[in-house]
């Protein structure tokens, strides 16, 4: 990736110890909280909150269950790590320039600040305190950075948006969650994929695909004996047609378990039940008595508390009887697909895997996304309500559930209300699924295809950002609906199967329409690099400004293309807008293009989608280079 | 609307309509009663229904569930099991998955026990099922008079999980009639009860809480009135047990046959088998053979990946048959589906585990392929008449021979016996070829009974087991018949078209009618009878018709259609 870090300039640290009435005052100017992350202190005495869009982090103390302080940081909060004697908080800043602000929890001051990678997040720390690994989400690599000399060391690639990250206790292994698949989507198999990490070695080992399906990862955590890692994420069933809800038709909601020793994937979990969805995992926390794995349900407001052995011994059960034999080579995966003598497991398809073994909590807020375990409680903050829950998950007492607001109570503007709506799977039939669920990270991609009664059966089109929906009509990749606000209603109904007030709706576009474009990584201090300043001439000569035209670069008209395939054939496509395009993978409307460059070369032979095919190999660069600025 | 197979009385199915009444409609097309419909907080429809298609008729009287709009029919708990023989009275428990029911018997009246199911747990028999009041372990027994000694429970209302208003009588009177009123009683999970409301003379029941209650899920509808099919779609038909030990690339065609189901009880036949025993009204066969009559509507391809998508016609009972290379049956569904104008209804495979989701596999061929229309069965569908179908077939090839007269084979001729009990005219061939017997009562003989493992023919008993039989089991492919004509005996050569309907014949449980006015040996007071139902649920049709046309142009006035399409 081209683009050059900045320097960070000094950065003043502003904090303020306050009382709840002050709390009101210092966010006064920011509306909302929207805490995202949340860490506990060893003795259980603290816990501290990243609140995103209120730039700060808070301090909250246990006991009396109320927020004591909040350090502004400057920017959003996308993660926390607490060094094991409480005295540093790390906490990463995502966007555009990422990086790792350090508050000495005593004087609650940001002392020292080291740079990180794009979209820096789940910081995660070394059991001796010296190493932090930062997830760069949109450099797609992970820094890791000696926490004495405040600089990176190196950074190791991972696949494409590492979102969540874990280390085994003793500190050799530490596991990596890409949000998302990489790769074409109309490959037998599409899945994201955890990529270990040898610690020691401060080099990339091995990537461990999950089941065909998996999307949409959020959360990752290692069990506290450092056998298992646990990973959040969507098993979308995208290769039936999306006409039913009922029994996991089309997202269905996952745990994966790794084996840590093996670094292979042991098993993957349902989390749904049979008639009632628990849509979009997220935060993954267990006891420190390793009895008890906790999920939080963003898209269902839930926890889910399972008894981890009876989990694993299930599991081992069900392996043995059914003479599923555990991959023991690296980064193996058990199949979904049986061959040879090994049988496939059937437990990614069980929708009552976890009877008995699991406990499904109904959370007061909205928008559970980050969790912390003191003891025998759970601490679960809520996105969109600006609360935290208080999880009583012992064995007699776990529906004992308390709300503390972290702030005031604001009023919620349409937009904010349609950003909860999009992510609240409580719309849908059965709950199976929020609409973020195929459009994640504020409405993107999934990167997986589905076949939409829209346009006929058998014929599944890559999923599209809805970034610039509103302004870019028609909408989908066929351009079948005249506008976004028709789509938005016609996914209320076919997706969600649900009838909903039409304010609800007006509020999802407000919410839509509010959405800005986030500079692209390919940019070099925010300016277009030599060799995309290059591309924007090849971009013209070829032809691709005659319709990705306009600040938006689409005419909004439909063509052929010559993408159109079985189905498809000759049909025509509505141009899609440029902006963004560095993150919406795979290309085309099928997804067969794996990058830009696959887009105008091996998928457009007959040059009837730009003339490219006598542009030269640096001609084709450097029009990449371009496209992917935008 | 319909009539009880084995009592000569009238019942109904499931209609919707608006809050006003209007556009009365049906939603379920089945066999005999379809009753007691609750409302699930996820929008879901609850509800009985008596399933038995080739199958005896005293346990399957499952749960099952649908959209408010009809669409999504299937089942929710037990129907392919013993246990329990009936579940009344179904409600979902508020803020929970389970449900609160009455298990009660088929050969009894509306009462029994008190069941919390929970699906989770598993669907037959009684992997899901929790008696309560107090709380005990249920055994999965084989009872026809199920739950009906000792105190009785109707119309559970729940209340949560452990506290619930329930109809009650803390004595009962076995099956037989009431003999004192039934009371309304706040009951709790093991057993405590409060008497709510009483009267010395008759009895209170069915308590519903007037308070307000969370509105259900709605869910919109697309049924499309305008249209006239609705498709569906398997992923691999070798999913589930109904195929197990079936090699893939077994199965070529997924056969479809509409059932129907009689307008009258005329004349009866006498069943006997492992499922149980009983009489069947206008019968369109000798005892032991299809209960009802069976409509072949075409074929559909099965593919290579085990996967099927085909448009059938909609609001009419369906069943399947998988079909080997030699179009013979190596599975048989015994239960229908029934899918709403222009609904699309996706399955994994054969009878796969409902708390199942879909596979992961790879986007199959059939939905590459698109839905296909069903390939006719040699001519429009019509209903599968021995007469028909089959006698000609014998005409041209067999009754040379077999004239049953002095040392020539036995009969098979046309010729016809008057059976006044079952109010047919039954010909040689059809007797002699389901091998039928005359079961006589104080020494006379009153009935024909067919002999379901007969040496030239077997088939599914209509009185086989409520649970799944395993593939291959009777029918064509394992039938005497068969082989014989395959080996071309004594000369015989027949065409596929012959071969296939005379498998089929075997494959549908050996009909004789393919009407159930065919051959009848009826007086004309029976005639004028069954004329007499069959015009009335004629009428009722006609009547339905209307509201629907009225139902379609109001939703075209207002816009409705135009916006739904964009």
């Amino acid at each position: 990736m081209s683009r050059k870090k900045n320097g960070l300039t000094l950065f003043a640290a502003v904090l303020t110890i306050t009382s709840p009435l002050a709390v009101c005052e210092s966010t006064s100017a920011q509306e909302y909280l929207s805490p995202a992350a949340v860490v506990a202190d060893a003795q259980g005495k603290t816990l501290y909150i990243a609140e995103t869009t209120a730039k700060q982090v808070a301090i909250f103390d246990v006991e009396t269950a109320k927020v004591t302080a909040s350090i502004a940081v400057g920017a959003e909060p996308t993660g926390l790590a607490l060094t094991d004697d409480g005295t540093l908080l790390y906490v990463t800043c995502g966007i555009p320039d990422g990086r790792v602000c350090v508050i000495k929890t005593d004087t609650g001051k940001v002392t020292r600040q080291f740079p990180a990678g794009y979209g820096a997040q789940s910081p995660v720390l070394s059991p001796d305190g010296k190493t932090l690994y930062v997830c760069n989400r949109f450099d797609n690599d992970i820094s890791v950075i000696s926490t004495e000399q405040g600089k990176q060391i190196t950074n190791i690639p991972t696949l494409r948006e590492p979102v969540a990250a874990d280390i085994t206790p003793d500190g050799k292994w530490l596991f990596v969650g890409n949000h998302l698949p990489h790769g074409p989507a109309n490959g037998d198999s599409v899945a994201c994929n955890v990529s270990v990490i040898d610690a020691g070695r401060s080099a990339f080992e091995i990537d461990i695909p999950l089941p065909n399906g998996s999307t949409g990862l959020q959360g990752i955590a290692v069990s506290s004996d450092g056998t298992f890692v646990f990973v959040s994420h969507i098993l979308a069933r995208y290769t039936v047609p999306t006409t039913q809800l009922e029994r996991g038709w089309i997202n269905t909601n996952a745990i994966s378990i790794i084996d840590a020793r093996y670094r292979t994937l042991m098993e993957t979990v349902l989390l749904d039940d049979v008639d009632h969805g628990a849509a979009n995992p997220w935060a993954l926390a267990c006891t420190s008595d390793g009895k008890l794995l906790c999920v939080t349900h963003a898209g269902t407001h839930e926890l889910s508390v399972i008894e981890m052995r009876p989990l694993i011994d299930k599991i081992f059960a069900h392996h043995r009887r059914n003479r599923i034999q555990s991959e023991r080579s690296r980064g193996g995966s058990y199949s979904s697909y049986s061959y040879g003598r090994t049988n496939a497991s059937n437990i990614p398809n069980e929708l009552s895997f976890l009877y008995g073994i699991r406990e499904r909590i109904k959370l007061p807020g909205k928008g559970p996304r980050s969790l912390a375990i003191i003891g025998r409680k759970a601490y679960v903050a809520e996105y969109f309500t600006d609360s935290m829950a208080v999880v009583d998950i012992t064995e007699d007492s776990r529906h004992k559930t308390s709300s503390v607001a972290l702030g005031p109570k604001n009023p919620m503007t349409a937009k904010r209300r349609g950003e909860m709506l999009f992510n609240d799977a409580l719309l849908c039939f059965q709950s199976w699924q929020s609409c973020a669920s195929c459009h994640p990270s504020n409405a993107r991609v999934d990167a997986l295809n589905w076949d939409l009664l829209n346009d006929g059966l058998g014929n599944p089109k890559n999923t599209k950002s809805l970034l610039l929906s509103h302004k870019t009509p028609p909408v989908m990749i066929t351009g079948i609906r005249e506008t976004a606000e028709l789509a938005v209603r016609a996914g209320i109904r076919r997706i969600m199967f649900a009838v909903r007030p039409e304010e609800e709706a007006a509020a999802i576009d407000e919410y839509l329409k509010s959405l800005k474009p986030i500079p692209s990584p390919y940019l070099v201090d925010g300016k277009l690099s030599e060799a995309a300043k290059r591309g924007q001439a090849v971009f013209r000569k070829a032809g691709c400004a005659s319709c990705h035209k306009g600040p938006l670069y689409t005419d909004l008209r439909k063509y052929d293309v010559g993408a159109g395939q079985g189905l498809d054939k000759d049909l025509l496509f509505d141009t899609p807008t440029l902006i963004e395009v560095w993150r919406t993978a795979p290309y085309l409307y099928d997804g067969r293009a794996a990058t830009i460059k696959d887009v105008v070369t091996a998928h457009n032979l007959q040059d009837k989608h730009g003339r490219t095919s006598n542009l030269s190999e640096g001609e084709i660069g450097d029009l990449t280079q371009f496209v992917l600025s935008q | 609307m319909k009539i009880v197979d084995c009592w000569w009385t009238e019942v109904s199915n499931l209609y919707t309509c608006d809050k006003d009444g209007k556009y009365l409609r049906r939603l379920t097309f089945d066999q005999v009663h379809t009753n007691f419909p609750t409302v699930m907080a996820d929008g879901r429809v609850i509800y009985t229904r008596w399933d038995y298609n080739d199958r005896a008729q005293i346990y399957p009287q499952g749960l099952f569930q649908m959209n408010a709009d009809g669409t999504a029919q299937g089942e929710y708990y037990g129907n392919n099991s013993w246990f329990p023989t009936t579940i009344l009275h179904a409600r979902g428990i508020p803020g929970s998955q389970k449900i609160i029911a009455v298990l009660s018997g088929h050969h009894t009246h509306q009462r029994g026990k008190l069941a919390i199911i929970d699906n989770r747990r598993g669907r037959q028999e009684a992997l899901g099922v929790e008696l309560i009041a107090p709380v005990r372990k249920a055994e999965a027994v084989r009872i026809d008079a199920l739950g009906q000694s000792g105190e009785q429970f109707q119309y559970p209302y729940p209340l949560s999980e452990t506290e619930f208003l329930v109809t009650y009588d803390s004595q009962g009177s076995g099956n037989k009639r009431y003999v004192r009123p039934y009371a309304i009683y706040f009951m709790t999970i093991d057993g405590r009860r409060e008497l709510l409301a009483s009267d010395p003379k008759i009895s209170c029941n069915q308590p519903v809480p007037l308070a307000a209650r969370k509105r259900p899920h709605e869910r919109p509808s697309f049924v499309d009135y305008r249209s006239k099919t609705g498709t569906y779609y398997i992923q691999d038909i070798y999913t589930g047990p109904g195929l197990k030990g079936i090699a893939r690339g077994t199965i070529k065609r997924i056969r479809v046959v509409a059932l129907e189901f009689r307008a009258a009880g005329i004349g009866r036949t006498s069943n006997k088998g492992p499922g149980g025993g009983a009489l069947a009204s206008t019968p369109v066969g000798i005892g032991n053979t299809s209960w009802d009559v069976k409509v072949v509507l075409g074929d559909a391809s099965v593919y290579q990946d085990g996967s099927a998508m085909f448009a059938v016609p909609a609001r009419t009972p369906v069943y399947f048959q998988a079909l080997d290379a030699n179009g013979h049956m190596v599975q048989t569904m015994r239960s229908w589906s029934t899918l709403q104008p222009g609904e699309m209804y996706s399955c994994v495979g054969c009878h796969e585990n409902k708390n199942e989701t879909p596979l992961r596999s790879r986007q199959t061929i059939a939905l590459k392929a698109g839905p296909q229309s069903l390939k006719p069965f040699y001519g429009r569908p019509r209903g599968f008449s021995f007469n028909k179908e089959i006698q000609p077939i014998l005409d041209r090839h067999c009754i040379s021979c077999h004239t049953g007269r002095e040392k020539q084979a036995f009969s098979l001729l046309a010729d016809q016996t008057v059976d006044k009990e079952s109010g047919r005219n039954w010909s040689d061939s059809y007797l002699a070829l389901t091998g039928a017997r005359n079961v006589e009562k104080r020494g006379k003989p009153v009935i024909y009974q067919g002999n379901q493992d007969g040496e030239l023919v077997n088939w599914i008993n209509n009185m086989s087991v409520p649970t799944m039989l395993p593939p291959y089991y009777r029918g064509a492919a394992g039938s005497k018949l068969i082989t014989l004509l395959r080996q071309e005996h004594e000369g015989v050569k027949l065409s596929r078209e012959e071969m296939d309907k005379i498998a089929c014949w075997i494959d549908l449980v050996v009909p004789y009618c393919g009407d159930y006015r065919e051959a009848n040996a009826w007086s004309p007071e029976e005639v004028r009878k069954y004329e007499h139902f069959l015009n009335k649920r004629k009428n009722m049709e006609q009547i339905e018709q209307k509201n629907i046309e009225a139902l379609t142009a109001a939703k075209a006035n207002s816009g409705l259609i135009v916006a739904e399409e964009k």
